[in-house]
């Protein structure tokens, strides 16, 4: 008798709560992953959406950029529809298409309308949605690689480098057979800056000390996500590499990453705690507020963040907010010198493009709905406030005309700027493959074995193993051709 | 001797007592004491104290529904255990029920499953239908109960041997039916003892992690210590991350004084005899 | 008393005590359910897999997550019982405040293990963080002890032991407990004997205390291990590049997954949790019946 009853209260206690979702609005469930205080915002924002249209809307995080997939996989399978819109990272944006598990956009809103909605969007974030010459996506962002840096640090560089230009040859002879390229000098314009300028300021900063200690100054992200794989694909593309070569895994500019990466973390220029402890981006925000990294590649909002003070708990990561340097991307150059003493290939100051994209799944109770929502987020005034106080990179035109209008501060305007010139610089694309977090798997696997652990320096043994990740990599390629 | 002794015991506490010591630095920490740049050593109290971080978390909405969400936890997992094992104590504490030991045995062996491996089948079971339809509140509040009935029945039978027999051998003789023998009598009696293992209850599951954490890293409702390291895979400030800490343990330090007896017996269940 | 019983008056028992058995059921059968469920589906997946669970021993990571598990229970488990040991005859005998004592050493069990492992972390940062400011000799009262920052989380060493630290200190009052109860079933005139015998205090530890706490002793070491074995939390936090056992489970799951390997690992972890127990509770007996011989 009393199980009964306890059954019995806990089949009202339960039903309570299920009764106060039984409401007959027009509800949709949108998926998102966005940092902690991003996401209070768009919350807040969902609330006033939820408001002006008498609808429900509920929000769901996901952890890594392809759940995403996985989520409308199992909504699909049950037959249920709640999943109105989806947060989707550039490496989803096509697979999620290809795959048939997004709607779109022709066939939600008629095709002069979409047509005048899309003119509000940056051509080259359109272009990114448009799949098979269909346009599955609403932009969401753009974002690009900035070269941070400590202005006083890279002074004080400039100012002292030479006298350990001997031991930067030393250490380079090993590998180049020359040391400095002929006639080397370290860049006074961080736009100028090569690898060479990289290693140099690195070499410097990790032999002198800070503070009393000596210890290596830079640092890239090192975690196993596709955070580090953006950063090694970025380094193929300033070396000169293209799509092909990433795919292909076997060519010149990928070699020339790994010697570099290779030649950094044997010098221990590098900051060990990107593999130790698998650092991610906010992991190199801490370093940098203990003085640990002086110089990496930051997004737009990692350098908001980093600068701070656009939310209480932007506390920022720099004793002096004011030291914070930027430029655009470093130009890659090979480690290898021709018997001139002269690089022996030149890349570019490229970045990698990335950004996100908001797609309508075929498991939407309302494509309709759906679609209104994310105008609404990415509506002006919304695009302007959450650009201001997150540090992204806008992508309606009518924005970016007016740069002023988003951004007060003087260093908000400088961060954008630089963007801006990034762009004319060149940004680039990764393959967009559905198989890409695959072989973006592939990538962290041979960074972590023949830079981590084993430190290749020579060419002839990177080339060697790096067979075994081109063969990876065409397995997985030869499986997608074969679906295709 | 005795001068040894009261210096070590002054070491242990102070051992005791800095980590706590330094959490609440960091929470009350002002920006220059903690972005040093390197360039100075971290103060050992901050420069200019500021509770702005506690201004913060009072008006953070993600903050305060998590602290909603493990309060709602802990008490549907104290309800649920409470309703489950403080009949099952009675009888195991009243009536001879043959092996009585194994029975007791296997009740506590339940918690010597590791929990990383017990999670793994439950979460697959607790976020697959049907259960999955209910709120992420009540999965884990089950799954809260699982970890924490063993010790209920336990605290509770030594609750009800303690009360003597004949109170309700008495009220069974003047015609109460068993039912409302166990409800109008041994409850006021039993209430107090009930109340400390509902407290425990209640702790373990506001610092449960590993359950809660399989159960709800993915939905919008978490406990306060899955909000903790969400928060943390964002690499916040250490005031941030400090501030919030110390409100999650805050209440547990205040209650631990106040129940300690029970603590001790559930700490300690099984593992004296 | 169960013995005296026959089956017949046994079921007659059972029959008039139907409210008993009412009674009791739910909790239990709460609990056996879920036992039932979690050793099903652990045996399920970790056969539905491509690793069998006989094999498992063949996957690198888990042979090294195994061998660091191994390490972080051999010296946990006995560091674990000397702290508690010293903090039970620190407050066996009552003096002046000795409950409000009690009631400090209490407080690292009431601390969640992921807030103790988060401050832990901010405590052992690199280079620079308070202890690594203390050992640079950067704080003016205090000596320098080394010229390099030391790298905690850098060395499987370090971080595992920094894991081992955290769990110590958060269970130490765990262990005080249990010997607390150990010492205090010591019978006070045993001490007076020995006392009058002109036992000095060490001898008294050595012939009377240890040898009468020996079961005591030896619970914590099956109670430590079982809990050092299955420790997930700290290492989650303080090592993650070297993974035990534990954090395996929860990666192959979450990052991979791969719940059936993950279950696999899951089942071996339980084993081996077995297996620890079997050979400790065997030696439990051996010790005891040698005392009782003496």
């Amino acid at each position: 008798m009393l199980k009964k009853s306890c059954i019995l209260l806990l089949a009202v206690l339960l039903s309570s709560f299920t009764c106060q979702k039984r409401v007959e609005k027009p509800e949709i469930t949108v998926l998102i992953r966005m940092m902690d205080i991003q996401d209070l915002w768009f919350r807040e924002k969902m609330k006033q959406f939820e408001k002006e249209n008498q609808v429900k809307i509920n929000v769901v995080t996901f952890d890594q950029v392809e759940d995403v997939r996985q989520m409308i996989e199992l909504e699909r399978k049950s037959g249920e529809k709640r999943i109105g819109l989806v947060k989707t990272a550039l490496e989803m944006v096509y697979p999620l298409a290809k795959e048939n598990y997004l709607i779109p956009l022709d066939e939600i809103e008629d095709s002069l309308q979409l047509e005048k909605d899309l003119d509000e969007y940056l051509p080259e974030a359109v272009k990114v949605g448009t799949i098979d010459d269909r346009v599955y996506y609403v932009p969401r962002k753009l974002e690009t690689y900035l070269l941070f840096f400590l202005k006083s640090k890279v002074k004080d560089a400039l100012n002292n480098w030479e006298k350990d230009r001997a031991k930067i040859n030393a250490r380079l002879q090993e590998v180049n057979q020359y040391g400095l390229p002929a006639g080397y000098r370290l860049e006074e314009d961080p736009k100028e800056w090569d690898y060479y300028d990289l290693l140099v300021l690195s070499f410097f900063w990790a032999n002198n000390p800070y503070h009393g200690i000596t210890m290596p100054r830079v640092a890239h992200r090192g975690k196993r996500y596709a955070g580090t794989v953006n950063e090694l694909v970025t380094r193929i593309f300033q070396l000169g590499g293209d799509k092909e070569d990433i795919l292909s895994m076997g060519t010149g500019p990928v070699k020339d990453l790994f010697l570099w990466e290779s030649f950094f973390i044997k010098n221990q220029l590098y900051h060990s705690g990107m593999w130790e402890q698998a650092w991610s981006g906010g992991d190199i925000w801490r370093a940098i507020s203990t003085g640990e990294v002086f110089l990496c590649f930051l997004h737009q909002i990692d350098l908001f963040f980093v600068h701070g003070g656009s939310d209480p708990t932007m506390t920022g990561y720099l004793s002096d907010p004011s030291d914070l340097g930027v430029s655009i991307m470093p130009r890659g150059v090979s480690l290898e010198l021709a018997e001139d003493g002269k690089v022996q290939r030149k890349g570019g100051h490229f970045s990698n493009l990335y950004g996100w994209w908001w797609g309508i799944p075929v498991t939407s109770p309302d494509p309709e709905l759906s679609y209104e929502l994310a105008r609404f987020i990415t509506s002006k005034e919304n695009q302007i406030e959450e650009c201001s106080r997150f540090g992204m990179f806008p992508v309606r035109n009518d924005v970016l005309g007016d740069l002023a209008q988003a951004f007060d501060e003087e260093w908000k305007q400088q961060i954008f700027k630089t963007t801006r010139l990034q762009f004319e610089n060149g940004t680039k694309e990764f393959p967009r493959l559905k198989e890409w977090p695959q072989i973006g798997k592939n990538y962290l696997d041979a960074w972590y074995d023949i830079s981590v652990k084993r430190k290749v320096v020579k060419r002839e043994e990177i080339s060697r193993s790096l067979k075994d990740y081109v063969r990876i990599n065409q397995a997985i390629l030869s499986s997608f051709e074969a679906e295709e | 001797m005795k001068i040894l002794k009261f210096v070590l015991i002054g070491v242990i506490l102070f051992f005791i007592i800095f980590p706590l010591f330094m959490m609440t630095k960091y929470s009350i920490s002002d920006r220059e004491s903690i972005v040093t740049g390197g360039e100075y050593p971290e103060p050992f109290f901050p420069f200019k104290p500021t509770l702005e971080m506690f201004g913060v978390l009072w008006s953070r909405s993600d903050f305060m529904k998590a602290g909603l969400t493990s309060l709602w936890v802990g008490l549907f997992a104290v309800a649920f255990s409470l309703l489950l094992g403080a009949p099952t104590a009675y009888a195991l504490a009243r009536f001879r029920i043959p092996g009585v030991a194994i029975l007791l045995f296997f009740l506590l062996s339940v918690r010597l499953f590791p929990d990383i491996s017990a999670v793994i089948p439950v979460a697959e079971l607790l976020l697959s239908r049907p259960f999955s339809l209910l709120p992420p509140v009540v999965l884990v509040g089950l799954a809260h109960t699982l970890l924490a009935l063993p010790y209920t029945v336990y605290i509770a039978k030594g609750v009800f041997e303690s009360i003597p027999r004949d109170l309700e051998e008495q009220a069974f003789v003047l015609g109460a039916a068993k039912s409302r023998t166990f409800f109008k009598i041994l409850t006021p009696l039993a209430l107090p003892g009930l109340g400390a293992a509902a407290i425990y209850t209640f702790f373990l599951s506001w610092n449960e992690f590993i359950f809660a954490y399989f159960l709800t890293f993915q939905g919008t409702e978490t406990t306060l210590p899955v909000y903790l390291l969400r928060i943390l895979s964002w690499s916040p400030q250490k005031n941030f991350i400090s501030a919030i800490s110390l409100l999650i343990c805050v209440p547990v330090i205040i209650f631990t004084f106040l129940v300690q007896r029970y603590m001790r017996e559930g700490l300690t269940a099984g593992a004296v005899k | 008393m169960s013995g005296s019983i026959k089956p017949s008056s046994l079921l007659l028992k059972l029959k008039s005590n139907l409210f008993t058995i009412g009674f009791f059921i739910p909790a239990f059968l709460y609990l056996f359910s879920f036992f039932v469920i979690i050793v099903v589906f652990l045996l399920k997946f970790s056969f539905s897999g491509n690793v069998p669970l006989l094999h498992l021993l063949s996957v690198d990571e888990f042979k090294a997550a195994l061998w660091r598990s191994f390490w972080f229970m051999g010296v946990g488990t006995p560091l674990q019982l000397v702290v508690g040991l010293l903090l039970a005859l620190l407050i066996q005998q009552s003096f002046k405040g000795v409950g409000m004592v009690r009631s400090l050493f209490m407080i690292p069990i009431a601390i969640p293990a992921l807030v103790t492992a988060i401050i832990i972390d901010l405590l052992f940062s690199y280079p620079l963080g308070p202890i690594n400011d203390l050992l640079l000799g950067r704080h003016a009262f205090f000596p320098q002890i080394v010229s390099l920052p030391v790298n905690w989380s850098g060395s499987e060493f370090l971080s595992l032991g920094l894991a081992i630290l955290g769990k110590t200190w958060r269970d130490m009052p765990i262990s005080m407990l249990i010997l607390l109860a150990g010492l205090h079933s010591i019978e006070l005139e045993q001490y007076e004997a020995a006392k009058t015998m002109g036992a000095r205090s060490w001898q008294q530890f050595k012939y009377l205390t240890l040898p009468l706490l020996t079961p005591a002793i030896l619970t914590i070491l099956i109670l430590r291990s079982i809990e050092n074995w299955k420790e997930f939390v700290f290492p989650f936090v303080l090592a993650p590049a070297y993974p035990l056992l534990g954090v395996l489970i929860e990666r192959l799951y979450h990052v991979e997954q791969n719940p059936a390997l993950a279950a696999s690992v899951a089942l071996g972890l339980v084993i081996l949790i077995a297996l620890t127990t079997l050979i400790f509770t065997t030696i439990t007996k051996m010790v005891r019946k040698y005392l009782v011989r003496v």
